[in-house]
């Protein structure tokens, strides 16, 4: 709805109440103070917690994260924003063998989230990575993808209130959207996926913008009586495969979909999985959409051939219906 | 304590490490360390003088060669060696070995396999004592193969722009594994460069334990009055191989000779203390005994622990509270 | 009396190759002295004593694969036996 919080505006909400409600969280990053983010995210936070808690860096990603480690470690509960998570290649030591590992090994915990705007729009090859395989991939890390304001709202609260470290990959192309947000004590579980659409016909299991995706194709599709069921799965660790399953089992017929490159990807895991467990259910094969394995070029109309459409989500969910 | 007392406890400390290393190279050679260790001997006062002048819950984040740095801030002998041989009564519960030491809750934020990443760490932990508005400092521990890549210096601007209480110590035993630290650095001077982040910064002799002491002590001070980070370049010697079995040719016998005669930590602070009367020949020796006694305990505690419950490998991963 | 063992030389070794006796049973050495050359996945390495003595039986004949920390040889100090 138009009077809706938007994606950023959800965030914002949810860190302004959580600030308030333990001292101990403060953010750090690049351009926060007076830009408020990259993509508003935290618009008007440093106005109102003072520049000790909204802490602008500089563009130093390693110290950034070091920083978020060490002060989680000391009892500190600090989200580092990155702005695009591209550039957490510069902090990926600090990332994965440092605060993806310490709790195993040394007797504390890494209460720690790396917040970042992922996903792909525009801009080229350095700011349209896909990096939810390899975070999710990690042991020790977690990694939530809202794919609505209230979602971001409640995953941030769940993230903020653990003691681990969390990779929040919020979406590009999702950041002006609008929607109801839940209240200060609405939190979203992590490993809870959402039903976004409910039909009987076919399942398509999907995160971030690509539930946009789905969307459009389910809409062509009910035009023509075909009822499609579309899973959020919010969190991509940990990760609700009961969710898919059960949806799988109603009918047999399952598209994955991301806009990740589909060698190696999150979609491969749930595809792989989901035959696994739950074969006998199968009416035909999983069918898995996704991007191909391209750097992501600046050109409109490559970006368009890179990642699927909605008529490649339609063809292949036409394919599941045809088993 | 008194002078006497506190000299002497120094001494033993350092004593003891280099007994410590000196067994647990004998045991990794025997291939009863898994993964072998980084050995700390000669390297003893950097350890026990920066220790010396911390309080007991002041942090410390370390490097690939931390025994030295985990037994001067009084882990016992015992769990190190444990961990060492990966037993459950190991500082790290046997999943660490000799890499990864660390205990957050007594102020040990860990051992690291990659290089200058404790230091970063170091840096965060100042960062969460300033935000705490404890009076507390951080020291960060870091090698001189970490003073060529950039995450240190992203730490160390880090920690000046925001006046953190973090003591960079640089325990330069002078070779990154087998790169002598002049052959690979430009300016050749490590505290004019770090002088350059507009903090305090010096060289000293790392194989003195009352100057690393006194030293440490007063950029504590300077920490603890709100004036940010300081950066010491400590000068040092190991006297085995980066890795437990190296056969180098990086570096000659007579240089480490020189060393171990002339150099020496241990010998040098006691013939110092025998000069101050300080200390006597039959203390000295007793010692030796209780020395060589704590560490043959430590390795017999160690072989009857147990290791970690392989049906265990999955738990503590995370907190499980991201569920709900 | 000195066991003279293979080494554990790197994070992967698990045993070596016995390529070389160079001292035989009943040979005098001398502290430092090469007692037999050995080869890892890395390198030819030599198994050097610590003390002066005399060499004691070959406990693994030249071809052998020895694992790490396995005493191959001991020096004997002057009226000492095995």
């Amino acid at each position: 709805m138009a009077n809706d919080p938007s994606y950023s505006e959800a965030y914002q909400s949810g860190i302004r109440e959580e600030m308030y409600r333990d001292s101990r969280i403060f953010i750090l990053g690049t351009d926060l103070q007076e830009r408020g983010g990259h993509f508003a995210q935290v618009k008007g936070i440093a106005q109102e917690f003072g520049g000790e808690r909204v802490r602008d860096t500089p563009i130093s990603e390693a110290a950034m994260v070091a920083a978020g480690v060490g002060a989680a470690m000391y009892g500190m509960r600090p989200v580092v924003d990155l702005n695009f998570m591209d550039f957490s290649l510069g902090a990926m030591d600090e990332i994965i063998n440092q605060a993806a590992h310490i709790r195993y090994m040394f007797n504390g915990s890494v209460p720690l989230i790396i917040r970042a705007t992922s996903g792909i729009a525009a801009g080229g090859a350095h700011h349209n990575n896909s990096f939810e395989s390899f975070f999710a991939h990690t042991p020790g890390l977690s990694v939530a993808v809202p794919g609505t304001p209230y979602d971001v709202k409640g995953l941030l609260k769940t993230a903020l209130r653990a003691d681990d470290p969390v990779v929040f990959m919020m979406h590009k192309k999702l950041t002006g959207i609008r929607g109801p947000i839940g209240g200060p004590e609405d939190l979203v579980p992590f490993g809870k996926a959402r039903i976004a659409r409910e039909g009987a016909d076919a399942t398509v299991v999907s995160y971030g913008y690509t539930l946009v995706t789905a969307a459009k194709a389910a809409e062509v599709l009910a035009a023509e009586g075909e009822q499609i069921e579309i899973i959020d799965l919010r969190t991509l660790f940990p990760m609700d495969m009961d969710a898919v399953i059960n949806s799988l089992k109603k009918h047999g017929r399952m598209v994955v979909a991301d806009e990740a490159p589909l060698f190696a990807s999150i979609t491969a895991e749930i595809a792989a999985t989901a035959s696994e467990v739950a074969f006998d259910s199968l009416k035909g094969p999983i069918v898995r959409v996704g991007a191909q394995r391209a750097p992501l070029s600046a050109d409109p109309g490559q970006v368009d051939a890179t990642i699927p459409s909605v008529d490649d989500m339609v063809a292949a969910i036409r394919k599941v219906l045809s088993y | 304590m008194g002078a006497r007392e506190e000299m002497q406890s120094m001494l033993r400390m350092m004593m003891m490490i280099r007994n410590f290393e000196e067994t647990a190279d004998r045991l990794a050679l025997r291939g009863k360390l898994s993964g072998g260790i980084h050995n700390s001997s000669g390297q003893e006062a950097v350890a026990v003088g920066v220790m010396s002048a911390l309080a007991p819950d002041d942090v410390i984040a370390t490097t690939h060669r931390s025994h030295h740095h985990t037994l001067a801030k009084n882990f016992s002998a015992r769990e190190v060696m444990a961990e060492l041989m990966t037993k459950v009564t190991g500082v790290s519960k046997g999943r660490g070995a000799s890499m990864h030491l660390g205990d957050v809750a007594r102020g040990h934020f860990g051992g690291n396999g990659i290089v200058a990443a404790g230091m970063g760490i170091g840096m965060g932990a100042a960062l969460g004592i300033k935000m705490a508005g404890d009076k507390k400092v951080s020291v960060g521990f870091v090698g001189d193969g970490g003073m060529n890549t950039g995450r240190t210096w992203e730490a160390i601007n880090m920690a000046a722009i925001w006046k953190l209480p973090l003591i960079v110590v640089v325990d330069n035993n002078q070779y990154a594994v087998e790169t002598f630290i002049n052959r690979v650095t430009a300016g050749g001077d490590l505290a004019k460069r770090a002088s350059g982040f507009g903090l305090p910064a010096s060289t000293i002799d790392g194989q003195n334990v009352i100057e690393v002491r006194d030293a440490v002590a007063a950029a504590r001070e300077y920490a603890l009055a709100g004036n940010g980070p300081t950066f010491i370049n400590m000068l040092t010697y190991r006297y085995y191989g980066h890795n437990t079995g190296e056969k180098g040719q990086y570096r000659t016998l007579e240089e480490i000779e020189d060393w171990r005669t002339h150099r020496d930590p241990i010998e040098q602070f006691a013939a110092r203390l025998f000069k101050e009367g300080l200390l006597d020949q039959a203390t000295y020796d007793e010692m030796k005994v209780s020395v060589e006694a704590e560490i043959q305990d430590a390795v017999e505690f160690s072989e009857n622990s147990p290791h970690p419950d392989p049906s265990e490998v999955m738990l503590n991963i995370d907190s499980g509270k991201l569920r709900g | 009396m000195e066991e003279v063992f293979i080494p554990a030389l790197g994070m992967a070794m698990e045993e070596a190759y016995l390529e070389k006796w160079i001292k035989q049973e009943g040979e005098a050495v001398n502290a430092g002295d090469v007692i037999a050359l050995i080869e890892t996945d890395k390198a030819q390495v030599e198994v050097v004593c610590e003390t002066s003595g005399t060499v004691g039986k070959h406990r693994f004949q030249v071809g052998a694969s020895v694992p790490v920390g396995n005493t191959i040889t001991v020096v004997l100090a002057p009226g000492e036996s095995e």
